[in-house]
C-alpha cells in the first residue's frame, strides 16, 4: 500500500481526474486519444461527457477505470483520484474493491457486454460476491430485488435465461441491475442507449434518472446528444480531439455556448416547438489524433477563426464564474 | 437441450450404416483373394473354391454384407481363421489396449493444448507466446512414428528412463505403476501433434474472446485477473476448441497404428496392420467397424458438451 496516497478527504468532489493522457499506438504512429484532461466529478452529481465519435470521451471513461487493453493503449500521464486515491498508480488489489465497487460501468451495447454463455443470474451475483460477504442464497435473492428495482418482469425466472433470450433493452436494464448491485457512489454510463430502440431509449433515460434520484450517486454520461444531456445531467464538458474545450452548467450551455464547437453541437440538436428548420451541420472532420495541429484544434471547421488560433498552445481557462472554456476567443458569434 | 440432444443422437444411425458399408466395401476392394492367403500359393484351385463356399466368399456380395451386417448387430462378428478365435474376443481385448493409450495421450494433448493456449494468449507478444507457438508448430510438423523412434532412442536407449516397447495388464501382477511406465513413450509420442493442433486453436480463439466486450465487462466487475480469464474469457473460447478435440480423437486413433507398431504395443491398430497383411476379412472388418463407431461416439460427446457449453448452440 505503499504507492497509495492517502490525502484527507475532499468533500467537494468524488472523482478528480487531473491532466489525463491516454494514448495508443499502433504501428509506430502515436495515437494521442486523451490529450491532458481535468475532469470533476462531485457526490451526486450528474455531468455530461460530449462530444463527436473520436473525441476521447470513452477513453476518458475507459481509462478511469483502468479498462483501456494495454497493448495497444496506455495511460501516460495525469492521475485519478477517488478520495485521495490514485488509479492510475494502485495496485491491482485497490482497483479492484474501486471497479463494481465504488465506480460502476454500463457500457453501449448491451449484447456484446454480457457473457453469452452465463445465465443473467449468474452474471450478477458474480458482481455481489466479488465486493460482499454474501452466500450463494443471499446474492440470488438481491439479485431478484435488482432485477425488479429495473422494472423487469417476472425477476424470478428472467435470472434462469441467457442473454440473447432478452430483448436490447432488457438487457440494458440487466446491465444497469448489474452495476447497482454494489450501491456505487459513481455510474459511468457510455452512450447506453445508442445501441437501442427510440422508444427503449426514453425508457433506459428514464430509469437512469429515477434511480439516481433514489440511490443518490454519482453520474457520468458519456453521449454525443445534447438533447440527453439536458434531461440528466447538471454540469456538462465537451470534448474535441482528446482535449475538454468547454465546462459549463447545463442551463448556460443552451443558452449561450462560450466556446464555438459547442455552439455548433448544440445548434444540431432539433428543438421541440421551433418550427420546420434544416438541421445544422459541422463541416469538415477533426483532425487526426496522431498528427495534432498546433493551436486550436478545432480551427479548420471554426466560424469565427482568426490567425492567432492556429498558434501555440491554447489553455483551457475559467470564463464567468463557473465555467471553463478552451477558446482565446470566447462567446464569438459570425 | 432434449430436443438437440435427439437430433444428433439420431443423426449416429445413418453415419453409423454408412460406416458398416464402408468398412465392408473396403474389404471387397482391396486386391488380394483371402482364401488363397490362407491356403498359400501351392494350393490347389479345387482347394481355394472349399474354401471360398466356406467362408461364404462365393456369394454375391450384398448377399455377403447382409449376412455380415446381421451377425454383426447380434454381436457376432464372426472367428478369425488367421488367430482361430472370436473375432470379437480379439478385437476387445487389443481395443482396450489402444483406449488405454488412446485415451492417456488424448489427456496429456487436452492438458497441454488447453494450457498452452491459454498462457500464449494471456501472454501474447511475450517470450511465453513464443515459446509455446514454436513449440506448437514443431509439435504439430513432426510425424509421431518418427517422434515415436527419436523416443525410443533418446529416452530408452540412450538414457533408459523407459522400457523399449510392450505394455503390461493394468491389474496383472506386475501393478499400475509398471503400466504407467510403459506408457509414458507412446502416449507422448502420439499426443503431441494432437496438443500442437489444441494449441494453437486456443491461443487464437482465446485472443478472439479476449477482445470482446464482455471480458472488459468481467473486469469492471472487480474479480480477480484469474476469473476473468477462466470463468468468461476462456468460458467462451473452449466452446470452439470441444469439436475439435473431438476430431483429434480419430487422429489419436489413428495415429494409434503408426505409434502401436512402433512401440510393439498390442493394440488394434498394430492388430489392423497384421489382420490385413494376412487377409483376416473379418477381423479388420470387426476393428474397422469398432474404431469408426468409437470416433463417431467420441465425436457425438463432443458435439453434446459443446451444446452444454453454450445455450446459443442448444436453444437455438
Amino acid at each position: 500500500m505503499s504507492d497509495v496516497r492517502i490525502e484527507p478527504p475532499d468533500t467537494t468532489s468524488l472523482l478528480e481526474v487531473r491532466g489525463l493522457r491516454t494514448e495508443f499506438v499502433v504501428e509506430d504512429e502515436v495515437y494521442r486519444a486523451v490529450d491532458g484532461v481535468d475532469l470533476t466529478i462531485g457526490p451526486g452529481e450528474s455531468v455530461g461527457l460530449v462530444g463527436e465519435s473520436g473525441s476521447g470521451k470513452t477513453v476518458t471513461a475507459m481509462s478511469i477505470l483502468q479498462l483501456i487493453p494495454d497493448p495497444p493503449g496506455r495511460i501516460v500521464g495525469g492521475s485519478i483520484e477517488i478520495d485521495g486515491v490514485d488509479l492510475v498508480r494502485a495496485p491491482e488489489r485497490v482497483l479492484r474493491q474501486v471497479r463494481g465497487g465504488r465506480i460502476a460501468c454500463v457500457f453501449q451495447d448491451p449484447l456484446t457486454s454480457l457473457n453469452p454463455v452465463l445465465p443473467v443470474g449468474d452474471q450478477l451475483t458474480e458482481m455481489m460476491r466479488a465486493h460482499q460477504d454474501l452466500d450463494r442464497r443471499a446474492a440470488r435473492r438481491r439479485a431478484r430485488e435488482l432485477l425488479d428495482a429495473v422494472h423487469i418482469p417476472h425477476a424470478e425466472r428472467r435470472l434462469e435465461e441467457y442473454p440473447h433470450e432478452l430483448s436490447g433493452g432488457m438487457r440494458q436494464r440487466v446491465m444497469i441491475a448489474m452495476a447497482l448491485a454494489n450501491d456505487p457512489e459513481l455510474l459511468i454510463a457510455d452512450e447506453p442507449t445508442t445501441a437501442l430502440d427510440v422508444t427503449v431509449q426514453a425508457e433506459i433515460l428514464d430509469l437512469l434518472r429515477e434511480l439516481r434520484e433514489r440511490t443518490g450517486m454519482s453520474l457520468l454520461f458519456i453521449t454525443h446528444d445534447f438533447g440527453v444531456v439536458a434531461e440528466l445531467c447538471d454540469r456538462v464538458v465537451v470534448m474535441y480531439a482528446g482535449r475538454v474545450v468547454e465546462q459549463a452548467p447545463v442551463d448556460k450551455v443552451f443558452a449561450d455556448a462560450a466556446h464555438p464547437y459547442t455552439r455548433r453541437l448544440v445548434d444540431c440538436m432539433p428543438r421541440l416547438g421551433e418550427g420546420r428548420r434544416d438541421l445544422e451541420v459541422i463541416p469538415g472532420l477533426p483532425p487526426a489524433l496522431n498528427r495534432l495541429p498546433d493551436g486550436c484544434a478545432f480551427a479548420e471547421r471554426c466560424d469565427v477563426v482568426e490567425e492567432a488560433c492556429r498558434r501555440g498552445t491554447i489553455a483551457l481557462e475559467g470564463y464567468g464564474e463557473d465555467r471553463m472554456v478552451r477558446c482565446i476567443r470566447p462567446g464569438a458569434r459570425p | 437441450m432434449r430436443s438437440y440432444v435427439v437430433r444428433r443422437v439420431l443423426q449416429v444411425i445413418p453415419v453409423t450404416f454408412g460406416v458398416t458399408l464402408l468398412v465392408f466395401a473396403m474389404m471387397l476392394l482391396i486386391p488380394g483373394d483371402p482364401a488363397r492367403a490362407i491356403l498359400g500359393s501351392y494350393a490347389t484351385p479345387e482347394n481355394v473354391a472349399t474354401l471360398e463356399r466356406q467362408l461364404a466368399l462365393d456369394r454375391p456380395p450384398h448377399i455377403q454384407y447382409v449376412t455380415w451386417l446381421g451377425n454383426v448387430v447380434t454381436g457376432d462378428f464372426g472367428r478369425s481363421y488367421s488367430l482361430n478365435r472370436p473375432v470379437l474376443d480379439e478385437i476387445l481385448e487389443r481395443f482396450s489396449a489402444t483406449l488405454l493409450l488412446a485415451g492417456t495421450a488424448l489427456l496429456i494433448t487436452v492438458l497441454l493444448g488447453l494450457i498452452a493456449g491459454i498462457v500464449a494468449a494471456v501472454k501474447q507478444h511475450r517470450w511465453q507466446d513464443r515459446a509455446f507457438t514454436v513449440g506448437a508448430l514443431v509439435g504439430l510438423s513432426i510425424p509421431s512414428f518418427w517422434l515415436a523412434m527419436i523416443f525410443i532412442v533418446v529416452f530408452a536407449l540412450g538414457l533408459g528412463w523407459f522400457p523399449t516397447s510392450g505394455m503390461r495388464p493394468a491389474f496383472g501382477p506386475s501393478g499400475p505403476l509398471t503400466v504407467l511406465h510403459h506408457l509414458v513413450l507412446p502416449a507422448t509420442a502420439l499426443a503431441l501433434v494432437a496438443a500442437g493442433v489444441i494449441a494453437r486453436l486456443t491461443r487464437s480463439s482465446m485472443l478472439e474472446v479476449l477482445r470482446q466486450d464482455y471480458v472488459r465487462t468481467a473486469t469492471a466487475k472487480g474479480i480477480t485477473r484469474r476469473s476473468v480469464i477462466m470463468r468468461h474469457a476462456f468460458r467462451n473460447a473452449v466452446v470452439n476448441v470441444v469439436p475439435v478435440i473431438g476430431v483429434q480423437v480419430g487422429f489419436l486413433l489413428g495415429g494409434a497404428v503408426y505409434v502401436e507398431t512402433v512401440f510393439g504395443w498390442p493394440g488394434i491398430g498394430r492388430m489392423l496392420v497384421t489382420a490385413i497383411g494376412t487377409r483376416d476379412i473379418l477381423l479388420v472388418q470387426g476393428g474397422v467397424l469398432l474404431v469408426a463407431v468409437t470416433y463417431v461416439l467420441i465425436n457425438l460427446a463432443a458435439d453434446l458438451v459443446q451444446a452444454a457449453l453454450d445455450p446459443r448452440i442448444r436453444l437455438g
